[in-house]
């Protein structure tokens, strides 16, 4: 992949303290993209990046987040929706808590939601941004990953709920928006994916590339 | 391997129908009516409770429940299976059917109040009554959950709405995956003749017979499919043997996506 094009790029990332996102970073910055940096508030990172944080279900500290980084850079090129990945919980047959699908909806799709309805303005306004939806595989197989492991008796119902219904918001938000100039791609990764992180980041550059910006809410799944 | 069932073992299960007031819910509840089951109809409407009068009325026998709870609402679900639970054991069979559309507008025009209300109704719900509902299921090693879902092609559908009806893969996979004796299936559905959506066009302004005709138009089998036809292929599912579809969800939509 060319790194020339995609040097000087400025990038949001949602989602950064966690091993994937510090890969992601590390990434970009090989890249030479210029990461801004989410992450829910509590969850900051110690790195020297500009960097704010956001509320779950508040849209105001979502759109305070991206305003400040926007105003930081100038410009925003490209958005990489990472969750994560530590929060997926448990589902206990005997115990069915209602409250923690609450808690991964909002954390999760919603937030995913609040960043997409946050930048859409600032990339209609320069008619340009790349959009990379990290969601993982547990919608397609049914297999949530529930405290990291790939398959264990009543593991994460809520994760594959979520995941599939990313894949869905996804879809629709990228039908929307590539009138505009404005492509919203997707990779689905499995729970063991540090040992896929190369075939991750060549999926992340494919995607802000502009290749494929003819492709619209498509999914790279890698396992 | 999953094992198989009879047709006559549905004779006296329970099932739980959301959005049962009208269209695709009011024509599922009357099929599972038919054939034995008792049926818990719920909606947020009293269209819901005519529903219910009309099904005890045809059956001659108490087969039907209104159970007038918002399912968006976790504490309201969890009402609802405890009146379930204090008259009948559990629920057998739990059609995830309700759904609001949400406003037709773009995502990022769309307020989050919005969006939070559409994904509760269309995704929150079914999560909620299938988390309530399986306990039950996998006790009695005997469960059945179908989603009425959408297809994922679709263009111009609201965000939160098409979230909700995806969420429905994961679901339907995971449990297909992780309980033996509980049967999911999905059917991804576009158009369906139903007075909602005629109701619809009439609140456009458009003239129904000539949108209907359009939307017919659309599809290569020349027509939408019907509350009753997907009330039969529910039953099918329910009553067959097809357990190598267990936790698929099927598109059925008049072979349009092949049109675009």
């Amino acid at each position: 992949m060319e790194s020339i094009e995609l040097k000087g790029k400025k990038c949001i990332l949602f989602g950064a303290n966690d091993p994937l996102g510090m890969n992601i970073i590390k990434h970009l910055l090989e890249m030479g993209i210029e990461p801004g940096l989410i992450d829910i508030d509590g969850k900051e990172t110690n790195l020297d990046l500009p960097q704010e944080t956001v509320i779950p279900g508040d849209e105001k500290t979502f759109k305070r987040a991206v305003d400040n980084l926007s105003a930081k850079f100038g410009k925003i090129d490209f958005l990489i929706l990472s969750y994560y990945f530590e929060d997926k919980l448990k589902f206990f047959i005997d115990d069915p808590n209602l409250e923690k699908w609450d808690l991964i909806r909002e954390r999760w799709v919603d937030s995913y939601f609040l960043c997409m309805k946050t930048i859409a303005p600032h990339f209609i306004k320069n008619r340009f941004g790349r959009v990379v939806f990290l969601n993982t595989l547990a919608g397609y197989t049914g297999e949530g990953e529930g405290e990291g492991e790939l398959i264990i008796e009543n593991s994460s119902i809520y994760e594959c709920a979520a995941s599939s219904a990313i894949t869905g918001m996804m879809t629709s938000i990228a039908r929307q928006i590539i009138p505009m100039g404005i492509s919203v791609n997707g990779i689905a990764i499995r729970p063991n994916y540090m040992e896929d992180i190369e075939r991750i980041n060549d999926a992340i550059d494919l995607w802000l590339s502009g290749v494929l910006t003819y492709s619209c809410g498509q999914i790279i799944r890698i396992y | 391997m999953k094992k198989t069932m009879d047709k006559k073992t549905l004779n006296g299960k329970v099932a739980l129908v959301t959005g049962g007031g009208g269209g695709i819910g009011k024509a599922v509840c009357k099929k599972l009516a038919s054939i034995g089951v008792f049926v818990y109809v719920n909606d947020v409407s009293d269209s819901a409770k005519k529903v219910v009068e009309e099904i005890n009325k045809e059956r001659e026998s108490k087969m039907a429940y209104f159970v007038r709870y918002d399912i968006s609402d976790r504490k309201a679900v969890e009402e609802m299976f405890k009146e379930i639970k204090s008259q009948h054991n559990g629920v057998d069979i739990l059609i995830n059917n309700a759904a609001v559309y949400g406003p037709s507008c773009r995502f990022y025009e769309m307020s989050y109040n919005d969006f939070v209300k559409t994904i509760c109704v269309d995704l929150s719900g079914a999560v909620y009554c299938t988390l309530l509902a399986l306990p039950h299921m996998i006790q009695n090693k005997w469960g059945r959950i179908i989603f009425t879902a959408a297809p994922m092609s679709s263009s111009g559908i609201p965000a939160p709405y098409l979230a909700g009806k995806a969420g429905f893969i994961g679901l339907a996979k995971y449990i297909s995956k992780k309980f033996k004796d509980v049967y999911t299936f999905g059917l991804a559905l576009r158009h369906v003749d139903t007075p909602l959506i005629r109701k619809a066009m009439e609140s456009r302004g458009k003239n129904v017979e000539e949108a209907i005709k359009e939307l017919n138009s659309k599809s290569l089998t020349g027509r939408m499919i019907t509350p009753e036809e997907v009330a039969e292929i529910y039953g099918y599912f329910l009553t067959s043997l097809w357990k190598s579809l267990d936790g698929t969800v099927i598109l059925a939509d008049g072979g349009i996506t092949y049109l675009r």
